[in-house]
């Protein structure tokens, strides 16, 4: 096969492309709700434990494995994976990668154009004189053509914005890394951080005693997030929460780290730049996401009222339904607000979004000789595969059950299964090796044996704690057993794998309505059906990767001739 | 202004001691962390020792395409 001669413009370009794909929504909204869910500071102790012993080891471990694929004519974790062991399970194992990198496209795009037309409409002053949640929540259901109870959601130019967001994303993919990914990361990284410095110093600068609109400090905000308390870290479900958040917010295990990494050459370093890219994130995470949102909600609308919007830990109504109402208070400043705020969830979501698409289009020019420009236009129809249930059902349908499958579930086991790969198939000590090549650092030699046992053994208890996961919560057998109470019965939550599977999350409530019940009916219809698709696409991706690697027989046999 | 809620942060704690120093802490660590690796990595020696993205017949020669 062809190998890619595509580089990296320049290291900056490297770094914040790579950045870019680790900062997405989850910095700027599931961080800080996270925070605020599991009792605050009590948070930030297991979430630094979990940086150090999981995300930096697997951050490493995938960019590795991707300089290493890469070098031998690789960009996406099939022939990355297949390069690494003579086993052909591996190269099957590496279609997740790309399994996911579609399924999450393909409705993180459908928000990433949602940050586009909020951020539109807030520069024009749409929603100046919306000072209640509900007017902004009528604005997001006329945006998705969301109705109670309905499952069709059709609106024309929400689908409009959509397909102008796909189009820019294949445009961008079209041009190649240094033109086009790298130049976007160029761009949007220094103006996220700008954007989100400004709001959060606007919004600490909000003070009770001048401004009447203001009833508690931000600090009481920050306070929350940051007061330490070290009871909660006895509590499993914190540590699971925390372990959780990091291994999201870094963007691993998904594929996208390993393809940008293969385009480096062999001999240079990743254990720095692998190491600066996770920091930069954090940075963006803790300090950024950490003291706008929250504190900005808790000054207009107290901590109590923050807590319950934010009691599902996704932080999506705070920053998409409410925060919208609160810079109305900023006066003629509201509209640059709200314009840096989803500008901001913008570039940090188009970042992430081209990143997921690169391995699908580095796997159709390794593998079948397509060249970029037509390799976009086959990624986008791909995309449109699935993009278009996601925009024409209703959001609990195919979009939440892309987002639990695509975008948490096989997450989890691509990365397991890649941590398993490079500690013990391709071997531990090939692997230290491979990852000091042309290191800029010394790496602590901890890291060998945290990567090799702590990382996986923390990826399968995450695992097993997503397959079986209770309805009482883990908390609340840990609370239970802590207080001295009978455990509660096990009963399946429907947030878990086995829950989820059986819809358990879809139950009607005992008063609903025969329209309700209907609803619910088709959304597991529909996400059956979602799920069906999933598995297809699985397989159209395994056949091709049969093919390609059937294909390459000959051509190795014509070397060894 | 910001000075100012700072002060009065210290004498009606709208946040405590513990959070200031833990938040201080965390964020001195991340920001030191995040700058340390970006000046070793921008170092002008680095770059020029390194000779990076530059062309390196040598590599390519050693990896043939498609020679997993």
């Amino acid at each position: 096969m062809m190998a890619q001669k595509e580089q990296w413009a320049s290291r900056v370009g490297l770094v914040l492309a790579m950045a870019g794909n680790a900062v997405g929504l989850g910095n700027f909204l599931r961080f800080p709700a996270q925070a605020a869910r599991n009792g605050g500071g009590a948070f930030l102790i297991p979430y630094l434990v979990s940086l150090v012993i999981m995300g930096i080891p697997l951050m490493w471990v995938e960019w590795t494995m991707g300089r290493y694929g890469g070098t031998r004519g690789h960009h996406s974790a099939p022939g990355i994976f297949q390069s690494m062991s003579r086993s052909p399970f591996w190269r099957y194992f590496g279609v997740l990668g790309l399994l996911t990198c579609l399924g999450v496209s393909s409705y993180y795009l459908y928000i990433e154009s949602w940050c586009m037309a909020y951020a539109g409409y807030s520069l024009i002053g749409g929603f100046r004189g919306m000072n209640d949640v509900s007017q902004v929540t009528t604005f997001f259901d006329q945006l998705t053509g969301t109705q109670p109870n309905q499952i069709l959601a059709i609106s024309v130019w929400g689908m409009l914005i959509f397909a102008a967001c796909i189009a820019l994303n294949m445009f961008v993919l079209s041009r190649g890394l240094a033109k086009g990914i790298e130049l976007v990361a160029k761009i949007g990284m220094p103006l996220l951080i700008v954007f989100a410095a400004v709001l959060a110093v606007r919004g600490l600068l909000s003070d009770p005693e001048t401004d009447p609109r203001v009833q508690y400090s931000p600090l009481v905000g920050l306070n929350f997030v940051w007061e330490p308390k070290f009871t909660s870290l006895a509590n499993p479900a914190v540590w699971l929460a925390a372990a959780g958040q990091i291994f999201f917010t870094l963007s691993i295990g998904m594929g996208s780290i390993h393809c940008y990494a293969s385009y480096l050459r062999e001999k240079e370093d990743v254990a720095l730049t692998g190491a600066t890219t996770a920091w930069t994130n954090e940075l963006c995470e803790v300090i950024l996401g950490g003291t706008i949102l929250l504190p900005i909600a808790v000054s207009y609308l107290g901590l109590q009222a923050v807590q319950d919007s934010v009691s599902g830990g996704s932080g999506f109504g705070l920053g998409f339904m409410v925060l919208p109402t609160l810079f109305n208070n900023w006066g003629a400043f509201a509209p640059v607000a709200g314009f840096m705020w989803f500008g901001l969830l913008f570039f940090a979501a188009i970042t992430s979004s081209l990143a997921m698409g690169q391995p699908i289009m580095a796997f159709l020019q390794d593998e079948f000789n397509i060249p970029r420009p037509k390799a976009a236009v086959l990624l986008g129809l791909m995309i449109l595969s699935l993009a278009v249930p996601v925009a024409v059902f209703h959001e609990r349908s195919v979009n939440a059950d892309l987002d639990y499958w695509a975008g948490t579930f096989f997450l989890v086991v691509f990365a397991l299964g890649e941590a398993v790969l490079f500690g013990w198939v391709f071997g531990m000590d090939k692997g230290w090796a491979e990852l000091m090549k042309g290191a800029e650092i010394k790496v602590p030699r901890i890291f060998y044996y945290l990567t090799k046992y702590v990382t996986p053994a923390f990826l399968a208890i995450i695992l097993l704690a997503y397959i079986f996961q209770p309805a009482a919560g883990w908390d609340g057998y840990y609370n239970a057993w802590s207080n001295g109470e009978p455990l509660p019965a096990w009963q399946w939550s429907g947030d878990g794998m086995i829950g989820r599977l059986m819809h358990l999350d879809l139950q009607p409530p005992a008063e609903a309505s025969p329209e309700q019940v209907r609803f619910l009916d088709q959304v597991k219809l529909i996400r059956n059906l979602d799920r069906l698709a999933l598995v297809i696409i699985f397989v159209l991706f395994s056949v091709l990767v049969h093919r390609a690697w059937k294909k390459r027989q000959p051509l190795k046999q014509e070397v060894a001739a | 202004m910001i000075g100012f809620n700072l002060l009065l942060a210290f004498q009606d704690p709208p946040m405590k001691t513990s959070a200031w120093i833990f938040m201080l802490t965390v964020w001195a660590i991340v920001l030191i962390m995040t700058v340390l690796c970006f000046w070793k990595l921008m170092s002008k020696e680095h770059l020029m020792e390194k000779g990076l993205f530059e062309d390196d017949p040598e590599n390519e020669s050693d990896n043939p395409p498609g020679s997993a």
